[in-house]
């Protein structure tokens, strides 16, 4: 029932090879699958925007379940080059070879390429993609004179979390436009509780409790918090109250302590808990 | 004795100068004295032996002498008991204890000499540091607070070997437990916890809380929460707080359950009839509390009657959503004491007594008059059958003012109302007309404060207090208030801007004149004083911003990948695979982080009379820092400051300009910076990306600094007053157009009243409150960081 996965041993799979064996659990807030099959079936890129924690990575899960697409994933940053993400020659033996990277293995195989938290990564790496993004569905690589034309079931998917953000990581207009963009953020309330109940196999009571806990937090952005408190982390104490921890005890270490280091918000945040849970 | 005589004997024991012995002779001698009190003295001194303390015992008799006639003779009593313990503390004890004896009562004198002349007994030098420590301390402390303090150090003196030095520095306040302990003990501080209590205001409510400190009530007026500047309650400093932390929740309560969102039509109050019964005026509807209560012939009867329901109505509200937060109202119906015995009381006065105490605890309290019992008892059905809504509480206000009505007396005789309530009563209800004052209730709850901390604190208060109030008032509205707009230097362009009215739904074209003037420099002594105290802040924030400046960043090495070739390694790299140990494999490029900047930003500064005082100092402390800060980091920048009065006579002033280097002329310029009238944001904003739009950077950023609305007072003719909705709505729509220029905008304000118009107006662009002015100076150059980093 939870999507935790179980395992014993490590596995290791070859990237394009790694295919989301059962299906991850995701409850649809509106419709936003239809959207995703439809995009993916006219050979449109996607953006998936929204803050931390709000369903982003497991709704790709459960698309590239659904359309039984392998799913590559590249977390991108500050130092992410061109070559990170196409590939790159490596010496071998005394030999040069040349080694695909994520996203070239990922047109290769017609697969999913997910690009996250985009906008970390700079932007003479980013507009590598712009070819892929358009008509053309194009992959350049340079350094071996070749062109590589994406098949049908190729899509590239990045997410992208706006806010309180420098003036320099943006995501500019030539980039953004090129995506179809569905917008994530905290669920409605009812929706929000199932999700919990679900993930963490507490009760709905305890669940609505969390949930309100969530939602007094979000109350604070803005007020000295950058984000509020995401589902995962609702989750995230759901789960260690289901091991036997007391609540208050598991929202602090899920909700409280992750969301700031401001001694004295985490004083309000866990008074907001204390009311909540006796 | 004669006074001859007397100053003879004097001068043999002591080398204290004549002027010194003259004068304490004279008082001597003047008719307050007995011959015995004066042998007594005498007779104190020689006892001692020691000259010094004799002499220290003569120069501080002088004062005693003069201000505490009536506590000589403790005094000397006391004095000579330390000294057969030791002579040093007494002669310490003599030197302070003229300033001990002006807080406290000579009856005190023995028990706090008491406590020292034990300590004295295991280390002199401790006890010295006690009675010096002493004074200082009972200025703000009482003097049990002391004891627990002195004892406290008794304790580490008696703790073992190493401990006397301890203890001496424990009493030298030295350390800084002892002064904590000292200052605060188990008492929580309004003013130490107010973020946090602000913020859970705001998290359970969803909305701006506004905490104000008053000396000993709490209370709302919908508006802003008022709670005592410290509590004692309890004997821990965390309970204390968590106390503090139930008076929030029951206050913001108010506002959430819609305390003040009274609506008679909602349900089927015949408003009509009871206007009729009591031969009242009935305004058009009722719409306030204030107005319900106008109904009745003792309005405060009725919102005595009524807050004791509403009281009640949010407490179970609050118990209801929030599974835990009884244990912090639990703390809070601990704290409850009665402070007047009911036969103290009128009828009146005891039934509500009575049936505010049931509906806290659930139980009748014991011993009650049975009249008063059977007027309770038929009260409590009503309150108890009451619904969920606060309309639901009128109705049952109306019951049983029905009821109570009918004991004599009941049409004058006001509920025990406290001398200062009723002044604030007057205070609050009539000029702002909002709903109803501070609960009343509270006076009597709260337990003893200590008499020596809440003089001190009422003190403070009153001056805090008395600053607010004058900030606040030389305000707009009054434009006699305001200062002249003085010429400045070198008059410059005038510029037309429209000016959205959101009443037509359309700008109004070229409706306001914005007039660029360059400030007069005065003396650069501001700046030089901001960098002098705070050269810690100021040399971090520089070290921080350096690190980001483009040409510090270095070319990398031995890289996977990169703009060039790393020669040497890739020299290395063929010989190690022709060596047959390849280590360095492909890293043979070097790279060079690329961050480039290209940032041009723009400072606006609000310098309307809001921010007259510590506002706009703080402000100029802050701009300092941040010049420091960007000179380090090598962005280019510009800062403006606006005010000005009509639409005609918007003023925008140049600090600084882009290419204007960052020297004596500038710092002068931010020194003499000063607020004065208005402020009409809208057209400085625009001007301000007016300004920027012709820098070439590829960033551009405005940061707008304000404390509050945008208002502009002073009308022209026939035209809308810049306020309210208007003002919130052209600044709003003045920041889309910045937006829409390529130009980042970014709004920092400081209104520590944190309205709710605040996030209308900068709902397009990305703000930040500071609820606290003075952080200003540290946090602004994080802000930037983070926006361009």
């Amino acid at each position: 029932m939870q999507s935790v996965k179980y395992r014993k041993e490590a596995t290791s799979w070859k990237i394009e090879e790694y295919f989301v064996k059962e299906e991850p659990y995701y409850r649809e807030v509106g419709n936003e699958r239809s959207i995703f099959e439809a995009a993916h079936s006219n050979r449109l890129p996607i953006m998936l925007k929204g803050p931390t924690g709000s369903g982003k990575t497991r709704f790709v899960e459960n698309m590239a379940w659904r359309l039984k697409l392998p799913l590559i994933t590249v977390a991108c940053h500050e130092d992410l080059t061109s070559s990170d993400l196409i590939g790159r020659y490596l010496l071998e033996g005394g030999e040069t070879k040349w080694s695909d990277g994520p996203l070239t293995r990922a047109v290769k195989s017609g697969g999913i390429c997910y690009l996250d938290e985009i906008v970390e990564a700079r932007k003479d790496t980013t507009v590598v993609i712009h070819p892929l993004t358009d008509h053309r569905r194009l992959l350049p690589i340079d350094k071996r004179g070749e062109v590589i034309e994406a098949p049908d079931k190729f899509i590239l998917v990045i997410s992208y979390n706006p806010g309180y953000q420098s003036i320099l990581k943006n995501l500019k207009q030539s980039t953004r436009q090129r995506f179809v963009c569905l917008e994530f953020d905290y669920p409605p309330r009812e929706v929000e509780v199932e999700i919990v109940v679900h993930e963490s196999g507490i009760g709905e009571d305890l669940a609505e409790e969390l949930v309100k806990v969530g939602e007094k937090v979000r109350n604070l952005k803005a007020k000295g918090l950058e984000e509020g408190a995401s589902t995962r982390s609702l989750i995230y104490a759901g789960q260690l109250i289901r091991s036997g921890i007391e609540p208050r005890s598991a929202c602090k270490v899920a909700i409280t302590n992750p969301i700031t280091d401001d001694a004295e918000m985490q004083k309000a945040i866990q008074s907001v808990i204390e009311a909540v849970f006796p | 004795m004669i006074s001859e005589a007397y100053r003879k004997r004097m001068k043999k024991i002591t080398d204290l100068p004549s002027e010194i012995i003259d004068n304490v002779v004279s008082e001597l001698f003047s008719n307050k004295f007995t011959d015995d009190q004066r042998n007594d003295l005498l007779n104190t001194a020689i006892v001692l032996v020691n000259r010094s303390a004799t002499s220290q015992l003569l120069q501080s008799s002088l004062t005693i002498l003069r201000y505490f006639p009536e506590a000589l003779d403790t005094w000397c009593n006391v004095g000579k008991e330390i000294a057969l313990t030791s002579i040093v503390a007494a002669e310490e004890y003599f030197r302070s204890s003229p300033d001990v004896l002006q807080e406290i009562r000579k009856e005190e004198l023995g028990s706090w000499a008491s406590l020292g002349i034990r300590i004295a007994e295991k280390s002199d030098e401790a006890a010295v540091e006690y009675f010096k420590a002493s004074a200082k301390l009972l200025k703000t402390l009482a003097l049990s607070d002391l004891i627990r303090w002195g004892n406290e150090g008794l304790r580490i003196l008696q703790d073992g070997a190493k401990s006397e030095k301890a203890a001496i520095e424990y009493f030298a306040l030295g350390t800084r437990r002892s002064f904590e302990h000292a200052i605060a003990g188990e008492m929580a501080l309004l003013e130490e916890n107010i973020r946090i209590l602000k913020l859970y205001g705001e998290a359970i409510s969803g909305r701006e809380v506004n905490i104000q400190p008053v000396v000993d009530y709490f209370g709302t007026d919908g508006r802003a929460i008022y709670m005592p500047v410290s509590l004692n309650i309890y004997g821990e400093k965390e309970t204390n707080f968590r106390l503090y932390r139930a008076l929030t929740a029951r206050l913001v309560g108010r506002m959430i359950y819609g305390s003040f969102d009274l609506d008679l039509s909602k349900v089927g109050f015949d408003i009509k009839e009871v206007a009729a019964r009591y031969g009242s005026k009935l305004k058009s509807g009722i719409r306030s509390t204030e107005a319900f209560f106008q109904l009745y012939p003792n309005p405060l009867l009725a919102m005595r009657i009524f807050e004791i329901l509403e009281d009640a109505r949010v407490e179970r509200m609050l118990r209801k959503e929030y599974r835990g937060i009884g244990e912090d109202m639990d703390l809070f119906l601990n704290a409850f004491v009665r402070k007047k015995g009911l036969d103290e009381m009128t009828q009146i006065q005891a039934i509500l007594q009575v049936l505010l105490e049931t509906l806290l605890f659930g139980k009748m309290p014991d011993e009650i008059p049975s009249q008063v019992k059977n007027y309770v008892q038929e009260c409590l059905p009503i309150c108890q059958a009451a619904g969920d809504r606060v309309e639901d509480t009128a109705l049952a206000t109306d019951r049983i003012y029905r009821i109570l009505e009918q004991i004599p007396g009941s049409r004058h005789d006001l509920p025990h109302l406290p001398k200062e309530m009723q002044e604030f009563a007057g205070l609050m209800m009539g000029k702002i007309g909002i709903a109803w004052r501070p609960s009343i209730l509270s006076v009597e709850r709260m337990g003893n404060m200590h008499e020596g901390r809440r003089r001190a604190v009422t003190t403070l208060l009153r001056k805090l207090v008395g600053t607010a109030r004058k900030i606040q008032t030389t305000n707009l509205l009054n434009p006699r208030g305001l200062k002249p707009i003085e010429p400045k230097e070198r008059e410059e362009a005038v510029f037309r801007y429209d000016e959205w009215d959101c009443d037509i739904g359309d700008y109004r074209r070229r409706w306001c004149s914005v007039r660029e003037t360059t400030i007069r420099p005065g003396s650069a002594r501001f700046a030089e004083n901001v960098l002098k105290v705070h050269s810690a802040l100021i040399a971090a924030v520089r070290r921080e911003f350096q690190m980001f400046k483009p040409e510090r960043l270095k070319k990398e090495r031995k890289q996977t990948d990169g703009d060039d070739f790393d020669i040497d390694a890739a020299i290395e790299s063929f010989l190690e695979v022709r060596a047959g140990t390849p280590e360095i494999g492909g890293r043979v490029y070097t790279r060079r982080n690329k961050i480039q900047r290209d940032i041009s930003a723009a400072f606006l500064v609000d310098m309307s009379g809001s921010t007259a005082g510590w506002i706009m100092d703080t402000q100029k402390k802050a701009l300092i820092v941040m010049c420091e800060a960007l000179e380090a980091i090598g962005d280019r920048y510009a800062i403006y400051g606006f005010s000005g009065a009509t639409r005609e006579g918007v003023e925008f002033h140049i600090v600084k300009d882009f290419e204007e280097k960052y020297g004596q002329t500038v710092k002068g310029r931010i020194g003499s910076m000063e607020s004065i009238s208005q402020n009409r944001d809208g057209a400085a904003i625009r001007h301000a990306a007016h300004k920027l739009e012709r820098s070439e950077s590829k960033t551009k950023l405005l940061v707008v600094i304000s404390d509050g609305r945008p208002l502009d007072m002073v009308p022209g003719p026939g035209e809308p007053l810049y306020q309210g909705q208007y003002s919130v709505q052209d600044t709003r729509m003045a920041l889309k157009e910045v937006k829409a220029k390529g130009i980042r905008p970014f709004c920092i304000t400081v209104d520590r009243k944190a309205s709710d118009y605040i996030s209308t107006m900068y709902a397009e662009v990305n703000y930040v409150i500071i609820d606290d002015v003075s952080k200003l100076p540290e946090k602004m150059p994080a802000i930037y960081r983070r926006l361009t980093t």
